[in-house]
């Protein structure tokens, strides 16, 4: 009689083989694949829309774009590799809030990682810097609908925290908080590189001072 | 045919790809691999994610769990910290009630950071080898969770330190060099000194992930072809030393000539697009030996002047400790063990043999 335990015992090596040869041939698909789609689809759609071959490729293509994708995303290895991706910037941008009062006075705060053009020195604060980038390039039009808005909510209720716990005796009321980018431009290469313009300020949205957004 | 010195005889292309993904290796690269790459998840996790965690997390904190949810969902993303969203089976069959209670427990900020003590947790087990597959597992887990929990706070650093505990799921990283391979010697075979070789695909992989890495960055910074960019002009380095949003100090304190801009944008596209090509040749003669290292240097050269110059948190700490997956084991281990290495009187049969003959 045949035992299964010895059998699966000496198939296991095999199986063991099979798993490795099939994962293996999968992340290498993955990353051959994830790769170039992240830089290149929006191109070769074009590409094969001109030719008029899309509705045959996107029958392969999109499955494939969207296995690849959900599979890197769920095992944290999304790929879209890029760092100082040109255009570079030319100017730097600063999330503030203007915190605006019942008697009709105001105050900026300024964010941590804005400093002075002329002399700083930075460590630290580039999660912080990172989360203010993603909120600083959007404008009141764009908020409405969007399904992040309480990111934007939850910095205003911040910045309104932080001016109180700033000024606790400070009587006056907020009204209403604006979040505001500031934008400084760097020197052109044959600019005297110590000289910097005033930031131009354009706003990101306003709201409440319980942060609710005001359309 | 080759004759320069150390040069190794030229061999059929399909037996050399055979023997790269199939060929046993050392086992200390890969360990070495685990513990930098441990440290750094470890100093990043206790030095820049920890101490904002009550900031950001919470009902009032800056990054609402709300906030996030759709892009989850829509993403084929988990994070523990969320419930079951996107975790197979869990998502489908646990009732309604349980996933928001679930949910509910971790928005508590006091049972996030415990979720966050578990992490350091497995991530120091992970670093010194003890359970080093099931800490890895864990460290894996809730690293991608906090990271996803947290999208907006993340830069390419933490996507190199998921992808590495990603890969070290499947790699035999106890091996060598941990608590595990020390315990396990002890039972089993106490007082042997015989090399360690472990199945090379998981290292191939990760080699392979870190050419591509550097291989897509360096494509992305020619979008639109080789002309009129500011890496192929060689102004790219000039304004990303004058952003103040990054750097260190302003440029104007240390400027440096333009002729230098243009020689380090162009010496980092070059490096960046040539790294696969040069990681890809096998080692048959010294010129490409020379190279290699000529490349290794160069990367480690650029990541220290990022880390020097610019503020990207554990971005090049992070990249610099997937180096140690590209040196050759012997290498490794006479540059760690130098001094115990040189009293071995057996050191030589460290080179060739693995314990059961097949190196």
């Amino acid at each position: 009689m045949i035992d299964p335990r010895s059998t699966f015992l000496r198939l296991w090596p095999r199986i063991k083989t099979v798993a490795v040869v099939l994962f293996v041939a999968w992340q290498l698909f993955f990353l051959f694949v994830r790769n170039p789609l992240d830089f290149w689809y929006t191109p070769i759609k074009g590409w094969c829309e001109e030719k008029k071959i899309w509705n045959e490729v996107k029958i392969v293509l999109d499955p494939v774009d969207d296995a690849t994708r959900h599979y890197g995303n769920f095992a944290g290895i999304d790929q879209n590799w890029s760092m100082f991706v040109p255009p570079m910037a030319r100017s730097a941008s600063f999330l503030a809030a203007r915190v605006e009062f019942t008697d009709g006075t105001d105050e900026l705060i300024r964010s941590d990682n804005e400093p002075d053009p002329l002399g700083y020195f930075r460590y630290g604060g580039w999660r912080q810097r990172k989360l203010e980038d993603y909120l600083v390039y959007k404008t009141p039009e764009e908020l409405p609908g969007n399904d992040e808005l309480p990111l934007w909510e939850a910095y205003a209720r911040w910045s309104v925290r932080r001016w109180r716990e700033r000024r606790p005796d400070d009587p006056r009321i907020p009204a209403r908080v604006l979040l505001l980018r500031r934008v400084v431009s760097f020197p052109e290469p044959a600019e005297d590189p110590s000289v910097y313009e005033e930031a131009a300020v354009y706003t990101v949205g306003v709201f409440h001072p319980d942060g609710s957004f005001v359309p | 045919m080759n004759t320069s010195p150390g040069a190794v005889p030229r061999r059929n292309p399909w037996r050399l790809l055979y023997d790269f993904w199939t060929r046993p290796i050392r086992a200390e690269p890969l360990a070495l691999f685990r513990i930098l790459i441990g440290v750094v998840t470890l100093l990043s996790l206790l030095t820049s994610l920890g101490p904002r965690l009550p900031l950001d997390l919470g009902p009032d904190g800056l990054c609402p769990g709300r906030a996030m949810d759709g892009w989850q969902k829509r993403s084929g993303r988990f994070c523990l910290l969320r419930g079951p969203v996107n975790l197979p089976l869990l998502d489908e069959f646990l009732p309604a009630e349980s996933a928001q209670e679930w949910r509910t427990w971790c928005d508590a900020p006091r049972n996030a950071a415990w979720l966050f003590g578990v992490l350091v947790a497995a991530v120091v087990c992970m670093t010194f080898g003890l359970g080093t597959r099931i800490s890895t597992v864990v460290a894996w887990a809730l690293f991608v969770s906090f990271n996803q929990r947290l999208p907006w706070v993340q830069n390419g650093g933490d996507s190199m330190m998921r992808c590495a505990l990603f890969y070290l799921l499947f790699a035999p990283a106890g091996a060598v060099w941990s608590l595990d391979s020390v315990l396990r010697r002890r039972r089993d075979a106490p007082g042997a000194a015989i090399p360690v070789l472990i199945a090379p695909w998981p290292v191939r992989l990760m080699q392979i992930q870190l050419a591509l890495v550097y291989l897509f960055t360096g494509i992305s910074k020619i979008p639109d072809g080789l002309l009129g960019n500011d890496w192929v002009s060689g102004e790219a380095v000039y304004w990303v030393l004058n952003d103040m949003s990054l750097n260190r100090w302003p440029y104007y304190w240390l400027p440096a000539p333009m002729l230098v801009c243009r020689f380090l944008s162009w010496g980092t596209l070059a490096f960046e697009l040539g790294f696969a090509f040069v990681m890809a040749m096998p080692p048959r003669s010294r010129f490409v030996s020379v190279m290699r290292s000529g490349m290794l240097l160069t990367g480690v050269a650029l990541h220290l002047g990022i880390l020097v110059h610019t503020e990207v948190g554990w971005f090049s700490p992070a990249t610099l400790c997937w180096y140690a997956l590209l040196l050759s084991g012997e290498k490794v281990r006479k540059c760690i063990f130098r001094w115990t290495f040189s009293r071995d009187p057996k050191g030589s049969a460290w080179e060739t043999r693995s314990p059961s003959g097949r190196g």
